[in-house]
């Protein structure tokens, strides 16, 4: 198992990266136990398709004794936001709140990549995942949390669209770039979703 | 996820406790199998059937590092 898989790379993520590098510090997810095999995963979209990709990926890596960190920026963040936040939106501007109204409020309203047919797609994929007793996407994100799967929001993403980390699921770590490539660098599984 | 039911369930064993595990996944045998040689933990198939049953046995984590490098 050497090697490093890497997928496909968004020419729009080297921007998000550059724009990512704010408080690598506070990442506690460079620390691990010497032997221990790592994997990181860096979510960028927010399709629902994908986003249950990363996190099948990611239990399957960590259920295999593995350190696993997933790095969501740009649009990936929209998973994790809080289905229900405060409704305290006091102190953004009018544009911080239209993006809160456009993007996906929580896991939830993610839309499917294909026969997304305005919404519809994603309720049948789910009623199908239910009927074949594949776990929901919401299921996978408590796993994650419940296997030590380290979750890390790009801090410079979360501004960008104009949200706060109290708009966020508890139990997340905030990062940027460093500390993505800091946790890629020992991996020997890295992937872009 | 039977490969995350299976690692939920051999954190609360003792080195060497076995488990079995059936899973009506058609793709378990095969992650079984993947899981067992990442993980070092034996694997012992009992039925490769439409219901997959197999035994797993724990090992220490620390001498598979060894035997892995």
């Amino acid at each position: 198992m050497s090697g490093t898989t890497t997928s496909e790379v968004p020419s729009s993520l080297a921007s998000s990266m550059r724009a990512c590098e704010t408080q690598a510090e506070s990442v506690p997810c460079a620390t691990q136990h010497e032997g221990t095999k790592q994997s990181t995963f860096i979510v960028f979209s927010k399709e629902f398709d994908k986003q249950l990709m990363a996190f099948t990926l990611a239990n399957s890596a960590a259920a295999s004794g593995m350190s696993v960190t997933m790095f969501f920026t740009f649009w990936g963040i929209t998973a994790l936001r809080r289905a229900n936040p405060s409704r305290d939106e006091h102190g953004k501007t009018f544009i911080d709140r239209m993006f809160g109204w456009m993007l996906p409020r929580s896991s939830k309203g993610l839309p499917l990549s294909n026969l997304q047919f305005a919404g519809l797609g994603p309720k049948l994929v789910r009623w199908r995942m239910r009927r074949l007793g594949v776990s929901s996407l919401e299921d996978q994100i408590e796993m994650a949390q419940a296997l030590g799967v380290h979750m890390v929001l790009c801090d410079t993403s979360v501004e960008l669209m104009g949200l706060r980390r109290s708009d966020f699921r508890d139990g997340l770590e905030i990062g940027g770039a460093a500390a993505c490539i800091a946790a890629a660098a020992n991996s020997e599984v890295a992937m872009v979703i | 996820m039977p490969i995350v039911q299976l690692a939920v369930a051999l954190r609360d064993m003792e080195i060497g406790e076995e488990v079995e595990i059936e899973a009506t996944d058609a793709a378990f045998l095969a992650d079984v199998r993947a899981w067992s040689r990442l993980t070092g933990n034996e694997l012992e198939e009992l039925d490769g059937g439409d219901v997959c049953r197999v035994r797993i046995r724990k090992i220490d984590p620390d001498a598979a590092e060894d035997e892995d490098a």
